[in-house]
């Protein structure tokens, strides 16, 4: 096991609302190895999203800390040192509102340069920015000086992702950068994250809804649920022997083209039911409405805890008490 | 004229006019379907998947042409029919689910109000024995506490729920073909696939024929008897369901395949170089040859005719001709 790059201790972030406080990410920890992807699997409304902009610091969080290369970095964004800021970049989920209609690309995939004084002159910029082009295989000359408004959805991703990686990352956090786009585009841009993942050994924490993606991309995976993590493992490991009744529901409800496929998905569980109100959250595990093995006067009270049941697999179920 | 034959398109050809000229959307789609058959059509963003649904209904946009072709219901050409007869197809015979519930219901009215106004114009009922009918298709749509649903706004039901609307009200009365354009798209994995499991199952005890269109292969594959793919607006292979995904011919849906992750791991394709053509200036001969891999001249210059390659699973490639 390598050294941690980044820990999540105890993350909680509530936001106000005038219906009340919802609590989109509820007292979650998790790691990541130096090196490696994090998968953060969950439905919408599961606070995988505000988990990522907590980290890349978009808001500071309620309680809990954030520990990145051993420095504790759960201060509010005016605090965190440049330094920091520069070593966790984000690529956000739809490419045509993450990018300045206004600009051109040079100056998009420039500006994190231009921040962080990494170049001088418009030439070294210009010289940058191509590079960076090149290594999401988007010809510079033909690209540097459009718009976004004249690229494809997959292109503009490509330029998110070169935005991204510009100002030389160590940490990258991918929130569900292709769920916007056609299948072929999407595995171009996989493609792409994973060939500069290798390159630059960059640790990443990719969001994702999609679990035969994140099968592909991630070397870790944890699965949250209205606010909490349910279930932690190695990639290996939880496609083996998923634990958790949500984790189980949400493997079977994946619709698959092969028959090896089809294997992998549990059998005997069936999706019912609509995740809770992350304002009013069920008592006790809070899948329970949810779980056909709930047991009455326990998972319906008490609220499980992570456990590790085996090497590296963590479970928060009462069934594995 | 085959007895059994609901819907036939025939060499459909709609394009749409805008400012930068006119854009050549289809260019040529065929589909049959039977009665009580389930179709799946998929295809990539822009391929022309919506332009077509939407002609079966007439509902194109003010811009759209239809050049030509044939769109024959129960063998009458809908393209010809009078907007009497057109209304009498929308409000009785076929109904569409589209891809954003939200979108697809009036906020201002109750579910309720929404649904007792198509009863009433579909069915002439009124009062009580719609309230009936439209309960009893909530209740149908497996939406736990009808009588709340049929009293609520559609804002304040989540997703999953205004999807189970939609579906309810497609399918109220008696309905002959269901057109689902994407209509879990938008939903959340384990939503979706509640809402896929009760439309299969609906429209199989129904017997009513139905014209699945979406993006996600396998959620396709596990729903219908017969596919066909679209690809810039012709349809490149088709046949039975488990042919196609079995046994795909043409290069395109070949690549298309690949290109879905899989929940196995291990490969993962390159995807495929380029994308989906200027409609303004489509590629001749066939749409595909400038992102194919087996092009030949002879893909350039003429549209490949389908071939035959195996029983009823036919491509439209000069790679299989024979």
């Amino acid at each position: 096991m390598g050294e941690y790059i980044l820990e999540v201790r105890n993350l909680k972030k509530y936001f106000q609302t005038s219906y009340g406080t919802v609590k989109a990410v509820d007292d979650i920890s998790f790691e990541v190895v130096k090196g490696t992807t994090m998968g953060l699997v969950g439905e919408s409304g599961s606070g995988k999203s505000t988990t990522g902009h907590v980290v890349v610091g978009l808001f500071p969080p309620t309680a809990g800390k954030i520990i990145f290369k051993g420095k504790d970095i759960s201060v509010p964004l005016e605090k965190r040192p440049k330094k920091i800021k520069r070593d966790i970049q984000m690529v956000f989920q739809d490419p045509a509102s993450s990018l300045n209609p206004k600009k051109i690309i040079r100056d998009i995939v420039g500006l994190p340069l231009l921040v962080h004084r990494m170049v001088e002159t418009r030439e070294e910029l210009e010289e940058k920015v191509s590079k960076l082009l090149e290594l999401v295989e988007l010809p510079p000359e033909d690209y540097m000086y459009r718009r976004p408004g004249d690229l494809g959805g997959g292109e503009k991703q490509a330029v998110s992702i070169a935005r991204a990686i510009a100002t030389n990352p160590s940490f990258v956090i991918f929130d569900e950068p292709t769920s916007a786009l056609d299948v072929s585009i999407q595995a171009k841009i996989i493609n792409a994250i994973l060939d500069i993942q290798e390159k630059f050994k960059l640790s990443s924490l990719f969001i994702t809804h999609d679990l035969s993606l994140m099968r592909n991309i991630s070397s870790h995976v944890a699965i949250m649920y209205l606010g909490k993590i349910v279930e932690i493992a190695p990639t290996e490991v939880f496609f083996q022997k998923p634990m958790h009744p949500y984790t189980q529901m949400l493997l079977s409800s994946v619709p698959v083209l092969t028959k090896e496929e089809e294997e992998l998905k549990p059998k005997g569980i069936e999706s019912v039911g609509e995740i809770g109100s992350p304002i009013h959250p069920p008592k006790g595990c809070r899948f329970h409405p949810r779980c056909p093995y709930a047991i009455k006067g326990m998972c319906d009270k008490k609220e499980p805890m992570l456990k590790e049941i085996e090497p590296g697999h963590f479970v928060a179920c009462h069934l594995y008490d | 004229m085959d007895e059994n034959m609901l819907l036939q398109i025939k060499n459909l050809h709609v394009g749409y006019k805008t400012h930068m000229g006119i854009s050549h959307v289809l260019n040529g789609v065929h589909l049959e379907v039977h009665k009580g058959e389930r179709i799946g059509v998929i295809g990539e963003s822009g391929s022309g998947k919506t332009t077509t649904m939407k002609s079966i209904l007439r509902i194109l946009p003010s811009n759209a042409i239809i050049k030509k072709g044939e769109i024959l219901y129960n063998g009458k050409d809908v393209l010809k029919m009078s907007e009497k007869e057109l209304l009498e197809i929308r409000r009785k015979k076929i109904s569409m689910i589209f891809q954003d519930p939200t979108s697809a219901l009036n906020p201002l009215f109750k579910v309720g109000q929404l649904m007792e106004d198509i009863i009433k114009y579909s069915y002439k009922l009124e009062g009580d024995e719609a309230k009936e009918m439209a309960l009893k298709a909530l209740k149908d749509a497996a939406l736990p506490d009808p009588e709340r649903v049929y009293d609520s706004y559609p804002f304040q039901l989540s997703g999953g729920m205004r999807q189970r609307v939609c579906i309810a009200l497609a399918l109220i009365g008696e309905r002959e073909l269901i057109i689902a354009d994407e209509p879990t798209t938008n939903l959340d994995v384990t939503i979706k696939a509640q809402v896929l499991k009760l439309l299969g199952k609906m429209v199989r005890e129904r017997n009513v024929g139905w014209i699945f269109v979406s993006q996600a292969l396998g959620a396709v594959q596990e729903n219908v008897d017969r596919v066909y793919v679209l690809y810039a607006g012709n349809i490149v292979e088709w046949g039975p369901a488990g042919k196609v995904f079995s046994n795909p011919l043409h290069p395109y849906t070949q690549k298309l395949f690949e290109c879905v992750p899989k929940l196995t791991g291990k490969k993962f394709a390159k995807g495929i170089r380029g994308r989906i053509p200027n409609y303004f200036s489509p590629p001749s001969g066939c749409r595909f040859h400038p992102r194919c891999d087996f092009v030949m001249p002879v893909c350039k210059k003429e549209l490949p005719k389908p071939v035959e390659v195996e029983h009823e699973h036919f491509v439209a490639c000069y790679n299989y001709r024979r």
